[in-house]
């Protein structure tokens, strides 16, 4: 069995194919060789039938010869003698032709076949001469010729019988059968005569031969009625068309009359005669019947031989065909299954890119569909597995190359956490910019994060690692405690320290097990870079520049600042005061309009006495309420920043006012040990003494103090320019500066100025005081006109007086030109006191004037005076 | 299971106890400070304590590690105001299992008990 | 000064957003914040029940929240459903709330921020002394119609 699994296709189809070859070749053997016995048959058959007809032809000549002698030898008489003679001839010339027949090749198998029949026949045939010397010599009777003549004809018809009996046709058989039982009713016609013709020849018949010849006639018809039954219609109806007619009626009427021993009307010859007639029309229908089987056989050999062909034909045919198919079949699935052979060695090559085509649909077919789609799945898979392996490959060039690449671009850094909470080897590129170091991987996060984390923020870390690689403890839990989740860091890069604000978060890497195996941690810088750097650095600017600013105020006159100082704080808190009484019901716009006219006011103020730093600041704080009274939707919230504002510009006030306090003492302790003096308390008293002076007259005044050189008056002389300036001061506003309403009629500025400059020459100890108001200068007239009023030149005089002498006049004690006395002139002592007072300190003083725009005092005197004069 | 409420307001404590009410938990005692949270860990040995940190004469991290001592199987949820991350990192190393900012409402709480309590299921 | 403005204005929003989100958080019911102001530590702004927190550490000051009963009641009736609280319960609000806002501040400054427990007091306390250099902001509020005052004074 084993043998025959391990055969290959081809040998396995041939294997399977071979019985069915086997079965057709004996198939077509036993066809072959029917056929050929059908043809050898009808061959032999009709050969047969030739010899047989020969025969025949001499049985019928010795029937006659027999009958002629016996007619001979009963008579007596020598009227058969021709009549022998001439049937002898006959008889020996058929008897001739059948030896003939039997000599030519083509019988010679036939003749081989029946050599003891034929040889037999032979010697039968070779006693006629015997017989007939006999019945030439009259030795023997009629009975014996008869018996003679018809133990041969026995022996031909036998041999007849012998030769064409063999026939394997059924047809064939039958009518050679019917032709037999012919022959043998004929034999016994032919007998029926003989026996007859000597019957005729004694005149009856006698008690021998009537036996005989009712036997001979009952023979006769038992054999037609055998020849009747198995003839084929052709035959008989040619029998009873033949074997008919008067003739045949008479041969039947002397039979009757021999039969009944009637009175013999004719004589032998009669008898013979139509005997003879209906024995011939017997002849000619065994002719017809001959050759009519003749034709037959032939038909048949001819038929078998053609049967023969067919069969050959028809076989060979069918059998080539199933080899040529099985063969096509065989050659055709092994070249498919060759085909998907040669496919498979491909894809086991690691070609993928074809298909199996295979155009028959059967299960090869099927088959091939299945190995494509199975070659689909594996190019599935395999693509798969190439997406998977370059997957795997893309990562591991990324872990170790691409790696670098994608982790550069990364803004973010990454990294992950060992167990021993190390810092991984790969780490985004990102981390060295934030944090400005190289030295990352290995180190513990929190080694790593010591140096840029507030102690308070380390220990947190710590300790939230440690419960990071807990799993015990939820991983949200844990991160709500992320104590990096957004912190301030210092980092160094390039000798800069940098403040940065990153974010750290942190996601655990667990394993299927759920056991925690790594950290990846993500920092994200939130400093917006070097913008907030930026901003920082500027805030640190401005806080310089701020406090360059506070200082300045020192150089401000501390008599205004100081009234600067108390109305702003008064102002400042009624802000506050404000907003606490605020009911709900008024809504934020008047509180808003309330906050910015105070600040308007106070930055008005402080643009005056020259304070930047709280312009800037009431600027700021308009700016915000502007933007609030710009939005519709103000909540209480937004006056925060307002409050803020205001409070810090309190705060800063207070500072100037503590500083300005500070300052003052130690002014004055320095004053009163080291003879270190300053103008301020003058200007502050100068100051003081304007304001209450303009607000008590009406007349607003501006004071401008310009010391250059920032030079100081000495503490003990002071006090008389001190006296020497207010009463200066007194002057302008009892005579110099206008009302306000004058001032706009001559189209001056409504407040007046009154300016003291404190100068000196370059190298000299003398100082040089200058004051001046825009006033209305002197009025000459009204002077010159006084003076003469009080006598103190004469009238006739008023024309000559000129301006140094009204000024002289206006200098001397006791003039005064005010009509009315009031707090700041009027006294009588104005500018007498001024005059001497210069000359206490060994001043000199010149006086400029235009009227109706300014009145000027320039006043010279030494610094280095130790003592001045005193009265 | 049974649960211990350690707050020192009492309003704080009744209402983690009205927002606990659907929870299995057999509320076994209540304190207002430590050492009387203590004396019921020592006593009932609860299995879940709720923990306020400010709390006078004894804080709440102290506690938590007297009560650790005590009854180390107990799971400690921190519930507090103190929002800095130190105190709920020291409250886990000091063994507390889960941690909450105040306030807390009904939904925090059963977040976080939720966590708390399946954790120790799985 | 810029970053010291950032200080105070992230201070004063923390626990105006503490509060904001105390009341939102647990109630569902927005506060709204009134116009803040500055206040004299010797004139405080009082409702009848007050919880205080005394911050210590970095920071120093103070941190109370003020309102009247009725804001507790109500208060107290979300979280535990009782109607008529006692005068404990109510001072036990006070302190619960000022103790939660001030907590949530210690988020930003870390654990060198210290709230002490609340102090708790109705009406004007008889003895209570506030830092003199440090200036008080008012932050009114309101919540379902109760007023209540948020003061901080942080130096």
């Amino acid at each position: 069995m084993n043998r025959i699994h391990n055969l290959s296709v081809k040998s396995k189809f041939a294997l399977a194919i071979l019985p069915l070859i086997i079965i057709i070749v004996v198939f077509d053997y036993l066809q072959i060789r029917e056929h050929y016995e059908d043809y050898k048959d009808s061959q032999r058959l009709n050969k047969a039938i030739l010899v047989g007809i020969e025969i025949n032809h001499a049985v019928h000549e010795l029937q006659k010869e027999r009958g002629i002698s016996a007619g001979f030898l009963s008579q007596d008489a020598e009227e058969f003698r021709g009549d022998l003679d001439a049937q002898r001839y006959k008889t020996d010339s058929t008897i001739q032709a059948f030896y003939d027949e039997i000599e030519r090749d083509q019988l010679a198998d036939l003749v081989s076949l029946h050599t003891e029949d034929l040889d037999n026949l032979g010697t039968y045939f070779d006693r006629i001469q015997e017989i007939r010397t006999n019945v030439d010599s009259r030795f023997i009777g009629a009975d014996q010729v008869i018996s003679y003549y018809s133990e041969i004809n026995e022996v031909a018809l036998r041999t007849v019988n012998s030769l064409i009996s063999e026939s394997r046709n059924r047809v064939a058989a039958e009518q050679v059968h019917a032709i037999i039982y012919f022959l043998k009713a004929k034999e016994r016609a032919s007998i029926e005569r003989a026996v007859g013709t000597q019957a005729f020849s004694f005149g009856s018949l006698t008690p021998e031969t009537r036996g005989q010849f009712t036997s001979l006639i009952a023979e006769q018809d038992a054999f037609i009625d055998a020849f009747t039954t198995i003839a084929d219609q052709p035959s008989l109806v040619y029998f009873n068309n033949t074997v008919s007619g008067q003739d045949v009626v008479e041969v039947d009427r002397l039979r009757e009359q021999l039969i009944q021993s009637l009175t013999l009307e004719n004589d032998a010859n009669y008898w013979y005669q139509m005997s003879t007639t209906k024995i011939n029309l017997l002849k000619k229908t065994e002719d017809f019947m001959s050759v009519r089987i003749h034709d037959y056989t032939e038909g048949i050999s001819a038929e078998a031989n053609r049967s023969l062909y067919t069969v050959l034909v028809v076989d060979s045919s069918i059998a080539l065909l199933t080899f040529v198919m099985i063969a096509f079949i065989v050659s055709h699935l092994l070249k498919d299954v060759e085909t998907l052979e040669e496919f498979t060695k491909k894809v086991i090559a690691g070609d993928l890119s074809k298909k199996v085509i295979i155009k028959t649909r059967d299960e090869i077919g099927h088959y091939a569909d299945t190995f494509n789609l199975m070659i689909t799945e594996i190019k599935k898979s395999h693509l798969a597995l190439k997406k998977e392996r370059d997957k795997a490959r893309f990562l591991y060039e990324n872990i170790y190359k691409q790696s670098q690449v994608v982790f550069e671009n990364v803004e973010q850094g990454i990294f992950l956490l060992n167990k021993e909470h190390k810092i991984s080897r790969l780490y985004s590129r990102a981390m060295e910019t934030i944090f400005g170091t190289k030295t990352i991987a290995g180190e513990t996060l929190v080694n790593f994060m010591r140096t840029l984390l507030i102690p308070r923020d380390l220990e947190a870390l710590e300790m939230f690692m440690k419960h990071l690689f807990n799993s015990d403890i939820d991983e949200d839990v844990v991160n709500q405690l992320n104590p990096v989740e957004q912190v301030k860091i210092f980092t160094e890069s390039g000798g800069m320290v940098n403040t940065k604000y990153i974010r750290l978060a942190f996601t655990r890497i667990e394993n299927k097990a759920g056991a925690i195996q790594q950290i990846m941690v993500t920092v994200t810088d939130e400093t917006e870079g070097v913008l907030l750097q930026h901003k920082l650095e500027e805030a640190d600017e401005k806080k310089k520049m701020e406090m360059e600013q506070m200082l300045s105020i020192l150089k401000i006159d501390p008599a205004l600042l100081r009234g600067f100082i108390v109305n702003s704080r008064k102002v400042l808190k009624s802000i506050s005061a404000k907003y606490e009484g605020h009911d709900e019901g008024e809504g934020f716009e008047e509180l808003l309009t309330f906050t910015f006219q105070i600040i308007h006011n106070l930055k008005g103020n402080s643009i005056v006495i020259g304070l930047q730093i709280l312009t800037d600041r009431f600027h700021k704080i308009e700016d915000a309420i502007t933007k609030l009274k710009d939005n519709p939707k103000v909540v209480g919230n937004d006056f925060l920043n307002i409050l803020y504002e205001v409070n810090e510009v309190d705060i800063i006030i207070g500072n100037m006012s503590d500083m300005l306090r500070k300052v003052a003492n130690i002014y004055n302790k320095f004053s009163s040990e080291e003879q270190t003096d300053t103008n301020y308390d003058l200007i502050d008293s100068l100051k003081r003494g304007l304001s209450t002076m303009s607000e008590d007259t009406g007349k607003a005044i501006n004071f401008d103090f310009t010391n250059d050189k920032n030079l100081t008056i000495p503490k003990i002389i002071q006090d008389p320019i001190k006296d020497i300036l207010i009463q200066l001061m007194r002057n302008s506003i009892a005579h110099g500066i206008e009302a306000p309403n004058v001032r706009i009629a001559k189209r001056k500025l409504i407040k007046g100025n009154i300016a003291i400059t404190l100068d000196n020459e370059d190298g000299s100890d003398e100082m040089i005081l200058t004051y001046r108001d825009d006033g209305n200068g002197l009025n000459t007239a009204q002077i010159i006109e006084k003076a003469i009023h009080r006598n103190v030149i004469a009238e006739s005089e008023r024309d000559k007086v000129d301006d140094a002498q009204v000024i002289d006049l206006l200098f001397s004690d006791g003039f005064s030109t005010n009509e009315d006395v009031d707090e700041y002139s009027g006294r009588g002592h104005g500018l007498g006191v001024v005059k001497s007072k210069i000359e206490e300190l060994h001043g000199t003083f010149n006086v400029n004037f235009e009227t109706g725009q300014f009145f000027e005092i320039v006043v010279k005197f030494p610094s280095n005076i130790q003592n001045p004069i005193e009265e | 299971m049974t649960l211990l409420i350690v707050d020192d307001s009492s309003i704080m404590r009744r209402t983690i106890e009205k927002n606990l009410g659907d929870y299995n938990l057999e509320i076994i005692g209540t304190a207002s400070n430590g050492n009387a949270a203590l004396e019921i860990v020592k006593e009932k040995k609860p299995d879940v304590i709720t923990l306020d940190i400010t709390m006078p004469e004894m804080d709440g991290l102290t506690c938590l590690e007297n009560i650790m001592e005590i009854h180390p199987a107990a799971k400690v949820m921190i519930i507090t105001a103190l929002s800095d991350k130190l105190t709920g990192l020291k409250a886990l190393d000091k063994g507390a299992r889960g941690f909450m900012y105040k306030p807390v409402n009904a939904d925090d709480l059963k977040k976080a008990f939720d966590k708390l309590l399946k954790k120790r299921q799985e | 000064m810029d970053t010291k403005k950032e200080d105070f204005e992230t201070t004063c929003n923390l626990f105006i957003q503490a509060l904001e989100n105390y009341f939102k958080h647990l109630t569902d019911v927005t506060s709204e914040i009134g116009v803040p102001y500055i206040k004299e530590s010797d004139t405080l702004s009082l409702k009848n029940f007050t919880g205080l927190i005394g911050i210590s550490g970095n920071r120093k000051g103070f941190v109370y929240i003020s309102a009247d009963k009725s804001m507790y009641v109500d208060l107290i009736n979300i979280f535990i459903g009782i109607d008529d609280p006692t005068t404990e319960d109510i001072l036990d609000m006070a302190g619960e709330i000022s103790n939660v806002i001030a907590g949530s501040v210690r988020a930003n400054y870390g654990n060198n921020f210290n709230i002490s427990v609340p102090i708790v007091f109705e009406g004007m306390p008889k003895q209570l002394k506030f830092p003199s250099e440090v200036a008080v902001f008012v932050i009114p509020m309101k919540w379902k119609g109760h007023e209540a005052f948020l003061v901080v004074g942080l130096e």
